[in-house]
């Protein structure tokens, strides 16, 4: 995908969301094409079908926030706890523009390519985090990733819920989850519990006659 | 990064783990002296450090009331051991800032878009912060560097749980209905400090008497502020303690002292409405020599009657009249005029420290570095703290926090402060009250 796209294709589905809220969830690529002054084939070249054009309302948030990000010059040096908070409240930003349409579809949409998408996403700030001892990286597999990428849905679920003034309880929750993870994911325990066992090892041949 | 821990369970536990760490390490202490029979002074100091740099670091984390408690003891340091009191005093300036995503959430939520969008550059580390938000320097589209104040997520749901613990304690102290009639003072104003539209509101009003030759305050800028977000310029000097790290000369230094005299004098005909808020961290000195003055957020408007019979005080110690100081401590509801020994003994020591405490008053010229005097007020200070009853109107606690903080920074500043032209704003401001 030409990330020179991701503007245009997030400001399509946002009209095609409006449309399906207000036509009784139901739109056309023709209606869409009206909404937006362009031609049928031009939003058939980027999007297979309609449920790939709604749905980028949720595949397309990782490729939008890092569009976003790109343009925010402290964001390389946010910790990694501050990069996944960051990711949620942008998450929730970009649900609350049509929260029409999430409201209505969340529970229901195959959300599927919105949580590979964040595990492809989580694996780069990883890679990216200079901070992470070598060990830790070992140990944070694909798997892991996927596990995020399904607590991240539910913090959108949470979000959904929550009545508290500007959302502060689920804000509260982030900065606790994240804080926590960036804790373990920091950690040099495994680093340095690895040089104690390749030492005591050593050691112990040494000593065996 | 850093999260505020906001339910009142997690709150409650954090306090009483504190607690009970501190009292473990006292008694573990005490064990010791017993059992060796040894007085380790140098230990003790030691033990008083450590334990204040536990309490501050939780109090720190928990921010909110807690830590304006904690800065309530810093400006009251007479009343703590010295090793304390130093920790405590790093209350007014450094608390642990909440995560930069976060600050950027709640600014977009707040100001409905990104902080880069709203402001031409905002810097996304705090330059403070304080125990009900943190400070941002930032820089309007058209060059105007301000301060943007971010409020902590569920400040205000944190100020109902603390006060309902602090509550806990204060009824074992002290009857309960004015355990109830205090601890609903200091709610109300921690709940006023919350709302940054009346801390706005407040900025204008001082802005409007202050900004000057002497004294000046940011400006408000209500387009870019809310109930939880307050920008207003930004304001360039030095706190009080890098002032004097810097080695400054007695004139400079009584300089100083004047301008926080004169803040403190010239508010006395200003609406029954004072500046409560007298910790150094809240002021600057500015390039220009002026005084800037920062936080508006804990300002407190006495009802007439109470602000009046407080005045009142200054004139009938001067004139020291007993007949006539009984009457204003009466109306004052500092004594209750059943002329018993408790009574009695406390109107004797409010006496005698009112004089002391007016003593600056009686000099042309009065010096707070005086050998003696700092100590004699941290001396009745403690005896204080005999009279187990607190007595006295809920309107006390932050007229007196301003007046105790004031001479706090002038003892700190070691000033020497002219004192003629507020004795003759006193003089003015009672010639009103008997007119009327």
């Amino acid at each position: 995908m030409n990330s020179l796209d991701v503007p245009l294709k997030w400001e399509i589905s946002r009209i095609a969301a409006d449309l399906y809220m207000s036509s009784g969830r139901s739109v056309t690529f023709a209606q869409v094409a009206e909404a937006t002054g362009r031609q049928v084939s031009e939003i058939r070249a980027l999007f297979p079908n309609k449920a790939a054009m709604l749905g980028y309302r949720y595949a397309g948030i990782p490729a939008v926030f890092e569009l976003h990000m790109a343009a925010l010059d402290e964001y390389p040096d946010f910790t990694i706890g501050e990069k996944v908070s960051q990711f949620l409240y942008s998450t929730f930003d970009y649900l609350n523009e049509s929260r029409d349409f999430t409201d209505a579809t969340f529970a229901e949409w195959d959300l599927a390519p919105f949580r590979n998408g964040t595990a492809r996403l989580l694996a780069r700030m990883v890679e990216q985090d200079s901070r992470i001892p070598f060990v830790n990286r070992f140990f944070l597999r694909d798997l892991t990733y996927e596990a995020a990428a399904w607590q991240v849905v539910c913090a959108v679920r949470h979000w959904l819920k929550d009545t508290s003034e500007g959302t502060s309880d689920t804000l509260a929750w982030i900065e606790k989850s994240t804080a926590f993870a960036q804790e373990m994911v920091y950690s040099g325990i495994l680093d340095k519990g690895l040089d104690l066992g390749r030492y005591a090892v050593s050691t112990m041949r040494r000593e065996t006659p | 990064m850093s999260d505020v821990p906001s339910t009142p369970l997690e709150r409650g536990v954090r306090i009483a783990t504190t607690g009970m760490s501190i009292g473990a390490r006292y008694a573990a202490d005490h064990l010791s002296r017993v059992v060796t029979g040894r007085r380790d002074e140098q230990g003790r100091a030691d033990l008083h450090r450590r334990n204040a740099e536990r309490a501050f670091s939780e109090f720190a984390k928990l921010r909110g009331t807690a830590l304006k408690l904690a800065q309530t003891l810093s400006l009251d340091n007479a009343l703590l051991p010295e090793e304390v009191a130093e920790v405590m005093s790093r209350a007014q300036y450094k608390v642990p800032p909440i995560s930069r995503a976060l600050v950027r959430a709640i600014l977009k939520r707040e100001l409905g878009a990104d902080p880069e969008t709203v402001f031409a550059r905002f810097e996304p580390d705090a330059v403070a912060a304080a125990s009900i938000g943190q400070v941002h320097r930032a820089w309007l589209h058209d060059g105007t560097a301000v301060a943007v104040k971010v409020q902590y997520p569920n400040v205000r749901k944190t100020i109902e749980s603390d006060m309902a613990i602090a509550k806990v304690f204060m009824n074992r102290l002290m009857d309960r209905k004015k355990a109830d009639d205090y601890a609903s003072e200091v709610t109300d104003r921690l709940l006023e400090e919350t709302d940054y539209h009346s801390e706005g509101r407040n900025l204008r009003m001082f802005r409007a008497r202050f900004h000057g030759d002497r004294f000046t305050t940011p400006d408000y800028l209500p387009d870019y502020s809310t109930g939880t977000v307050l920008t207003m310029t930004w304001l360039d000097g030095l706190h009080l303690d890098s002032f004097l790290a810097a080695n400054p000369s007695q004139a400079e230094k009584d300089h100083v002292g004047q301008l926080f005299w004169d803040f403190f004098h010239q508010q006395i005909d200003f609406g029954f409405t004072v500046y409560a808020d007298a910790h150094p961290g809240n002021f600057l000195i500015t390039p220009d020599g002026r005084l800037g003055i920062l936080d508006f957020g804990c300002i407190k408007t006495s009802p007439p009657d109470f602000f009046n019979a407080y005045i009142r005080l200054f004139d009938v110690h001067m004139a020291g009249e007993p007949s006539g100081l009984k009457q204003v401590y009466l109306a004052l509801g500092m004594m209750d005029g059943s002329e018993s020994p408790e009574d009695q003994a406390f109107f004797e020591f409010c006496q005698a420290f009112g004089n002391l405490f007016l003593s600056p008053y009686r000099e042309d010229v009065f010096d707070f570095g005086r050998p003696g005097f700092s100590e004699d007020v941290a001396r009745y200070a403690r005896e204080a703290t005999r009279f187990t009853e607190p007595r006295g109107s809920r309107h006390f606690i932050y007229v007196t926090r301003l007046h105790v903080g004031l001479y706090r920074i002038l003892m700190q500043l070691g000033a020497r402060v002219r004192t003629p032209g507020s004795r003759e704003i006193l003089a003015a401001y009672l010639k009103t009250i008997d007119a009327a």
